[in-house]
């Protein structure tokens, strides 16, 4: 029996310019399963990045709730917040934000050291294959590994979710693809449930469900039955 | 170049808190430096005058007794201007208790002239005038009577006019006994020239007051007049420069004066230091804009200038601010704190016009030339260059990564920690510039503080020993019974207290005590700690007088001991030993010694030791109504005298603590907003990862902390260099304040500078809290 993990019911966000109000989200609500990997897909401003933030526990919704296991994280107050982030979520971002002054190794120790039940940080290291590259620090890395470097601080973190924010925005095509494979085996062989936000419409197929974002709200939800491989995108 | 000005006020704007935090430290730097040149100048510029205007004399002569014809041969030694004779004679209050210091006065006379405040000159035999200090302290005005005794005669006197004078800004009976001026008690009486044949029977002075040419040979001079008035029972000479009041108002401006040449400067270079991280700070996260503006056309010295403008708009604030600190209330608070002690004419502000130029023109420079050092590399690349994207400084492995077994023992916190700082090293070094004049500012303060109490402890305790001091009307011989007694009186000592002149390389004149062997009065001490009792085979010098004119144990000294008792002998005495004195600056020696030199010995005073202390009071009553008995102070009151003429050293104290303060907190403030503004997008991430505030915060407090430590290290050295040189400048001539740095006063600075290190933390704890994890993680700027 497949189990919802996340629920989005009814959320909004509204965003406060000076005196405009923008709604960002307007009563947004899908659901992801476990072991599911799932693309949110849209235009730029279509409120993908705010539906990750909200997700993620970065931001706090206007209204609506967010199941995450059953638990309401809109009802967690920021030490609560702060400890789901903590267990709970891996996230990556488009710009990689890796902590200048560690090493690649120890960026990933360094985010697995405060959690509970985390992986070893050279093992995952070795598994997005930069057993090579231990010791350098980020400005030493090239765009890719860094964004490697970022996944696998994610994932040694034992995440429930791995969030990804345009994982592959910054990167050229087979660089990008690299990226994508990896979080695809992450998908499938640690057996974690993938969030990945791209307005790149050839990503989509590779995921089980495609919620499609349009201006804050979902324009449609597609199940795909035929995950396409890595080798069978292109864009 | 509008739109640039425009710009320049959006960036103030956004960043308030860093432009108020180096205005508010360049303020502090140009108001001290005002201010102390200003409270110099116009001290320097009223004394002046106030010393031309009375003509103060160059050098006063002494005798036992001297006529007109006697300064007329004065008056035409070769390099003497004027010469005038006067008289002078202690006298005693009838009704109240207090000591008057008689001279006698003429309209005709030209030097160390009174300035009347109101009323006349004495014209009748019973007039007198007497001096505004006393005449407020104790309400007296034109028309009332005083009642004296002076040589043993009773005189009613109408006081005909009140005056001040520059002979005697710093008024004070005896320095050893009260080192503050006490103006209740003590008054200057003037009273005119026919008077002084029918107190003393007849015409003589006692002193000669002499003015120089410019160009008159000194040495010269004071050999002549001794050559030619030695008939008249020649006493000494005391040079304008040796006279306590003189002496005195000169240290304290000189004080002032080396203070507004060192302390600005400390704050000038930390205003500096902040100015150019800010500002290299600054310039590096607008390389892209200021690629645009080159692009655009706009040259690189219209660039340069919109950056040295924030700098000279931090320093012209800074100054003004300052400035109007510096001349209208710190120099106002100082000349409070000194009129309290000086009598002086009131004292206008002048002078200010040339130090508020130059502390403006300093504050600018140094802000200037931080900021030409923080853009010159940005902009010196090609507009291209600036709008890519900035590469990072390359990461290197730290030294201490190279012992791989510490440092895999030490956690990716503090590995985080240790990084930023050495890959930060320039600015950890800057940030603990400030560090450094903390502490050192601060060693001063609780230095000056902990000497004075040491002082007081030691002078007031262990050294001397007895409860009152007697001193007595007429010396009498040594064997005379002791004149009173009282069942509260556990001992007492005999005592000799007269001037003597020390023949070294120049005459100096100071105090002899002369005390028996046995005496449970006044304990001495040596150099190092060690009791010292007083030789029966010479006498003992205080360590700073040997200091000045390399004395050493064994040395002979010729002691002229001026008095009319001791007949003005001159005696061949030897060192028996070094002794360590605060306040005054006196030699002791043993009547014992006396006696072998084959002096009969005079007793002028008592210590008095008492079984009760508590009855002191009814005591000094008893003994203030014996014969012959001038006046009785207290142990208790020399002490509590000497808190009150603490009080400039006390200002200096509270100052400097707040001085410190602002200094830490400045600088660790700004660069720690500088470096969380830096770090945002790596403690966003952090957040985001899921660490927690406190942790995030420790990281950047325990950046701070470590650098203060380090700071500490170089701060306590600083502070041993300045404290030493902040107590030869403060320390008058006189005094002897032992140079010492204690543990206490370091450990004390320290803790200090740490909590105003953990109080900037805690204000930074809002900036961290403020930072957007997703703001911050959206793009690179």
């Amino acid at each position: 029996m497949v189990q919802k993990l996340v629920e989005f019911k009814d959320v909004s966000k509204e965003y406060i310019m000076g005196e405009v109000k923008i709604a960002a989200l307007n009563k947004v609500s899908f659901t992801i399963d476990e072991g599911e990997l799932a693309i949110i897909l849209g235009a730029s401003g279509a409120g993908k990045t705010t539906v990750l933030n909200l997700l993620g526990g970065m931001d706090r919704t206007s209204s609506g709730e967010i199941l995450v296991e059953k638990n309401d994280i809109t009802k967690y107050n920021d030490t609560k917040l702060t400890d789901y982030r903590r267990e709970k979520i891996g996230f990556v971002f488009q710009f990689y934000n890796l902590i200048s002054n560690l090493n690649a190794l120890e960026n990933v120790e360094f985010a697995a050291d405060v959690c509970k039940n985390h992986l070893d940080p050279a093992d995952v290291m070795q598994k997005v294959g930069l057993g090579e590259r231990f010791y350098n620090f980020p400005s030493q890395l090239s765009g890719g590994e860094q964004q490697r470097v970022a996944i696998a601080r994610a994932v040694a973190k034992n995440p429930l979710l791995l969030l990804c924010d345009e994982p592959t925005g910054a990167l050229d095509y087979a660089t990008g693809k690299q990226v994508i494979k990896l979080l695809l085996d992450i998908n499938t062989q640690y057996k974690k449930t993938v969030v990945i936000i791209t307005h790149n419409i050839a990503i989509a197929g590779i995921g089980d469900k495609i919620i499609h974002l349009k201006s804050g709200e979902i324009e449609s939800i597609t199940l795909n039955q035929h995950r396409k491989s890595i080798e069978e995108i292109e864009w | 170049m509008n739109k640039l000005f425009l710009k320049l006020f959006r960036d103030i704007r956004k960043s308030l808190g860093l432009f108020l935090a180096i205005t508010a430290v360049s303020a502090i730097g140009v108001a001290l430096l005002t201010g102390f040149s200003v409270t110099y100048s116009s001290l320097k510029n009223m004394t002046d005058s106030y010393y031309k205007q009375g003509n103060l004399a160059d050098l006063t002569a002494y005798y036992l007794k001297i006529d007109d014809a006697g300064i007329a041969k004065i008056k035409s030694i070769n390099g003497v201007t004027d010469a005038y004779g006067r008289i002078t004679i202690k006298a005693s209050g009838v009704n109240n208790e207090s000591n008057f210091l008689i001279h006698s006065v003429s309209t005709d006379e030209k030097i160390d002239i009174p300035a009347l405040n109101k009323g006349n000159f004495p014209q009748s035999d019973n007039e007198c005038m007497i001096d505004s200090a006393y005449a407020k302290a104790n309400k007296i005005s034109i028309g009332d009577q005083i009642g004296i005794t002076a040589n043993g005669k009773p005189l009613n006197l109408t006081v005909s006019g009140i005056f001040n004078t520059a002979e005697y800004v710093y008024l004070v009976e005896d320095p050893a006994k009260n080192p503050e001026p006490d103006h209740k008690n003590y008054g200057l009486l003037y009273i005119d020239k026919s008077m002084i044949s029918r107190l003393t029977g007849n015409g003589t002075y006692t002193e000669a007051l002499v003015t120089l040419t410019k160009s008159a040979n000194v040495d010269q001079v004071k050999k002549d007049v001794e050559n030619a008035t030695a008939s008249y029972g020649f006493g000494h000479i005391t040079m304008q420069k040796d006279q306590p009041s003189f002496s005195q108002l000169q240290s304290d401006l000189d004080t002032v004066k080396a203070i507004s040449a060192s302390f600005p400067y400390i704050f000038f270079l930390v205003a500096s230091v902040i100015i150019f991280i800010s500002m290299s700070r600054t310039v590096q996260s607008e390389r892209g804009q200021i690629g645009i503006m080159k692009a655009l056309g706009i040259n690189t010295p219209t660039i340069m200038l919109h950056y040295l403008s924030y700098s000279v708009l931090c320093g012209l604030v800074g100054s003004i601010a300052g400035n109007l600190l510096g001349v209208f209330l710190l120099p106002r608070f100082m000349l409070n704190v000194y009129s309290a002690l000086y009598t002086f004419p009131a004292i206008l502000i002048s002078g200010f016009g040339l130090y508020v130029t130059l502390s403006t023109i300093l504050v600018l420079l140094f802000g200037v030339i931080a900021s030409m050092f923080s853009t010159r590399n940005v902009l010196r690349e090609m507009p291209a260059q600036c709008m890519r994207p900035f590469v990072p400084k390359k990461v290197q492995q730290i030294w201490l990564e190279k012992n791989k077994k510490l440092w895999s023992k030490i956690s990716y916190k503090n590995k985080l920690i240790l990084r930023n700082i050495l890959l930060n090293k320039q600015r950890a070094a800057l940030s603990s510039i400030g560090i450094i004049g903390c502490v050192g500012v601060l060693m001063c303060g609780f230095g000056l503080k902990e000497s004075i109490n040491n002082l007081t402890t030691n002078q007031f305790s262990k050294m001397q020993k007895f409860d009152d001091m007697v001193l007595l009307t007429k010396p009498v011989s040594y064997d005379a019974a002791i004149p009173f007694n009282n069942g509260n009186i556990l001992q007492t000592d005999r005592l000799s207290i007269l001037q003597v002149t020390m023949n070294l390389s120049k005459d100096i004149s100071t105090d002899l005590y002369i005390l028996p062997q046995n005496n449970v009065s006044i304990q001495l001490f040596s150099n190092g700690g060690a009791k010292l009792a007083l030789p029966s085979d010479g006498i003992l010098v205080p360590y700073k007088l040997a200091q000045e004119y390399h004395i050493k144990v064994g040395d002979i000294v010729a002691v002229k001991l001026e008095s009319a008792s001791y007949q003005n002998a001159t005696i061949q005495a030897k060192v028996a030993a070094i002794d360590v004195l605060y306040l005054s600056q006196d030699i002791y020696m043993s009547d014992e010694y006396l006696q072998t030199l084959g002096i009969p010995g005079y007793v002028n005073g008592y210590y008095v030791t008492l079984n009760n202390k508590s009855l002191n009071g009814d005591v000094t009553k008893y003994l203030a109504g014996v014969a012959n008995v001038r006046s009785v102070t207290s142990n208790d009151t020399l002490r509590n005298s000497l808190a009150s003429a603490m009080g400039t050293m006390n200002t200096l104290f509270y100052l400097m603590i707040i001085m410190s303060a602002a200094l830490a907190l400045a600088v660790i403030f700004n660069i720690s907003s500088i470096n969380i503004f830096e770090r945002r997008r790596d403690i966003a991430t952090l957040k985001v990862l899921g660490y927690h505030k406190n942790e995030i915060n420790s990281l950047i407090d325990a950046e701070n902390l470590i650098i203060t430590a380090f700071g500490c290290i170089f701060g306590v050295l600083f502070g041993v260099i300045i404290f030493r040189y902040l107590l030869i400048i403060t320390v008058s001539a006189n005094m002897y304040l032992p140079y010492q740095i204690s543990f206490s006063m370091v450990a004390l600075s320290i803790v200090c500078t740490f909590a105003f290190t953990v109080i900037t933390n805690f204000l930074l704890q809002g900036k961290i809290r403020s930072i957007d994890m997703v703001e911050s993680l959206k793009g690179v700027e």
